[in-house]
């Protein structure tokens, strides 16, 4: 089984060619490639989409998942978290794989919609506004507490389609980033 | 002693006093909203009625509704749990008009503590300490300046109706004063209806340490120790522990005489937390009381031994108390974090959903008050609260060892937590070190300790390689999302399999 991979990690991404043998090497034993290194792990599924694995004596512990709203299947990318640190992988078929950028990266205009139904008690920008990455955008009321939404790039507030004070469910369009 | 409670709350407290009756033998009533019928709360209980839809304003803030419940299932007595309905007088007046006894203090002392401005007069007049400011509501912009001249600078204005953190400006000098003024106000007035404010004078790095009291029908009172609970994020408690590192027994016994004082002053009974500030020089304040179970009582349950929530009980059923003060003895430490379903790496944004996996902590001297069961959709619609981990040890510091541990194993997916946060504070040489005031939160936040080491390179791999057994294994499905099967088919299979008799009655 061969892909083509790119692993995220906040801003960080690692591109790599990835290959799974697929015979056991010994009872529990898996060979794979990352790139050109060739590496042996002792494999176990503890229960679906948890996965214990040895890698020279050391346990590692991955939970394989995806991110609420993709489809299931390779076409989207996996959520693994292993200990505290969650990584986003893509996988492509090699043969498909396309050069023109990741579905991840945030680059173009871009919709800044509510991640959960609430209220917009506040908005701190205006059209037109220059804002740079990780500045407060609008704040919003769910679960009894207000929280700040922040800008994920930086660049231009083109829209500010809520008002303060308006109810929105999960999804609604609030800002566009261009 | 009651035979049935009802319990007007929801989560891990419903739970956690359910336990305790359970041990007591006494019959458990939960209410529901409809988002909660499949809550722990609900499965755990011995019955369960609902009273509404899922805004707690047309469910667990309904008097109404929980008092038709408790007639329906015959309920004597009624917990309130913390939030909600807990401090509200109307309620425990309307559980009184309805025969039903309110466990928790008498309402005149509900009233008078229910008030900032009221409680502050009252101790002034008694000569008890209050941290310096005015002792009523302020009219006026032009008295707020005048007696923030008289205290000086820098001052808090306070929400009279205050609490978790709304209503409330820090002002460090008289220009900032007017727009202080207006935000408290009209913040104070969005949340509570109230907009009256009064001020404080802002002591610098205060510790925020409380006495537990607990007191009987017939004039006993007591004090049960301190919490230390100076680890705060937005004025919201996040991590306490008892004893408190700055608290040395002289302290404890000035510190809980003075609380004993203050309950006998609000002619208090039942279980209450008169919260303080501590200053460097270990001067005390009186911050507040709170008229109900704290969320953090775990803590002292695990230093003195005395199980709070059962004494509650037994004072509501007129019992007297079987403790004397020289009965209580403190014993090793204890410390608790609050588990809320919130993404420290994205600002703490409440972080709903489905909780896909859920593997708890275990082994020596931990306990876990939790809400929640692997499977289950965290609501929207209610505090983010999901569990609470506390651990005794011999002495502090095993016990921030053993909660390291504690966290460590503790595994929760599908939603996020706050659990990357606490180990990262829990390493912290100022917390290890003991020294802690109500900024430090603030301040480890600002420092960047959120951002976190690399990951080894051989982490990378095995995260890449889980990612290739998972779609060998399971290629196009996703087994990691909740099933798509029917659970009442499920539930009809086993039942045909194993064909066991069904026990009549519950859980009894």
């Amino acid at each position: 089984m061969k892909f083509h991979a790119r692993l995220h990690r906040g801003p960080k991404t690692l591109e790599q060619e990835l290959e799974l043998m697929a015979h056991e090497t010994a009872h529990g034993v898996r060979r794979f490639r990352i790139g050109n290194q060739t590496t042996e792990a002792h494999c176990e599924e503890i229960t679906p989409g948890v996965y214990s694995l040895l890698m020279n004596g050391r346990p590692y512990e991955a939970y394989v998942s995806k991110r609420p709203g993709d489809a299931p299947g390779p076409a989207s990318p996996y959520v693994v978290v292993v200990g505290l640190r969650r990584y986003l992988v893509e996988l492509r078929d090699p043969r498909r794989w396309r050069r023109t950028g990741s579905s991840i990266e945030a680059e173009g205009p871009q919709e800044i919609v509510a991640p959960m139904p609430g209220r917009i008690v506040k908005v701190l920008v205006t059209e037109g506004q220059e804002v740079t990455r990780d500045q407060g955008l609008l704040v919003i009321e769910a679960m009894k507490m207000q929280n700040e939404l922040r800008a994920p790039r930086a660049g231009r507030v083109e829209r500010v389609y809520m008002e303060e004070g308006r109810g929105v469910e999960a999804g609604a369009r609030l800002i566009r980033l261009v | 002693m009651f035979r049935k409670i009802l319990i007007a709350n929801r989560g891990e407290i419903a739970v956690r006093v359910m336990r305790a009756c359970r041990e007591m033998n006494i019959h458990t009533v939960a209410v529901f909203s409809d988002v909660d019928r499949k809550s722990l709360h609900v499965r755990y209980a011995d019955e369960a009625y609902r009273i509404g839809p899922a805004p707690s304003t047309e469910s667990y803030l309904r008097i109404d509704r929980i008092l038709d419940a408790a007639r329906r299932s015959g309920a004597e007595a009624i917990h309130p749990g913390y939030g909600f309905l807990a401090e509200n007088p109307d309620f425990a007046r309307a559980c009184e008009d309805a025969g039903i006894v309110f466990i928790g203090p008498p309402v005149s002392a509900m009233e008078l503590m229910g008030s900032k401005t009221a409680s502050r007069h009252a101790l002034i007049q008694a000569g008890l300490p209050v941290v310096p400011g005015a002792d009523r509501n302020l009219e006026s912009f032009e008295e707020v300046q005048r007696i923030a001249a008289e205290i000086g600078y820098p001052v808090m204005v306070k929400a009279s109706a205050g609490g978790g953190g709304k209503g409330l400006r820090m002002v460090r000098a008289e220009a900032e004063l007017e727009s202080a003024y207006r935000n408290a106000r009209s913040e104070a007035q969005n949340a509570f209806n109230d907009s009256s404010i009064y001020l404080e004078k802002y002591i610098e790095h205060p510790r925020h340490v409380e006495i537990q009291i607990l007191g009987d029908r017939h004039g006993h009172l007591i004090y049960l120790g301190e919490r230390e609970c100076s680890l705060q994020r937005r004025h919201q408690k996040v991590v306490e522990e008892c004893p408190s590192p700055a608290v040395n027994d002289d302290l404890r016994r000035r510190m809980g005489e003075t609380a004993v004082r203050i309950g006998k002053l609000a002619g208090y009974w039942n279980a209450g937390t008169v919260e303080f500030l501590l200053d460097p020089q270990g001067n005390f304040y009186f911050l507040e009381m709170n008229t109900r179970l704290q969320v953090e009582h775990p803590v002292t349950e695990l230093v003195t031994g005395i199980d709070l929530v059962k004494e509650q009980v037994r004072i509501a059923a007129g019992e007297t108390l079987a403790w004397r003060q020289e009965d209580v003895r403190m014993r090793g430490a204890a410390i608790e974090c609050r588990i809320y379903a919130e993404d420290p790496a994205n600002n703490f944004f409440p972080s709903p959903g489905r909780i896909a996996r859920l593997q708890a902590p275990a082994g020596p001297g931990i306990r876990r008050d939790s809400g929640v069961y692997e499977g289950w959709q965290v609501p929207l619609e209610y505090d983010p609260l999901l569990s609470k981990i506390a651990v005794w040890a011999a002495d502090r510091t095993e016990a921030i060892a053993r909660l390291r541990r504690a966290l460590g194993e503790y595994e929760i997916q599908g939603i996020r937590t706050n659990i990357p946060f606490f180990r990262r504070v829990l390493e912290h040489p100022d917390f290890v070190a003991g020294r802690l005031d109500t900024g430090f939160i603030d301040r480890v936040l600002a420092a960047g300790l959120m951002e976190e080491e690399p990951p080894s390179e051989e982490e990378e791999s095995a995260a890449l390689l889980a990612v290739l057994l998972h779609v060998e294994q399971h290629g196009d499905t996703a087994p990691a999302r909740p099933a798509a099967s029917n659970g009442w088919k499920q539930a009809g299979r086993r039942a045909l399999l194993h064909r066991q008799p069904q026990r009549a009655g519950g859980r009894s």
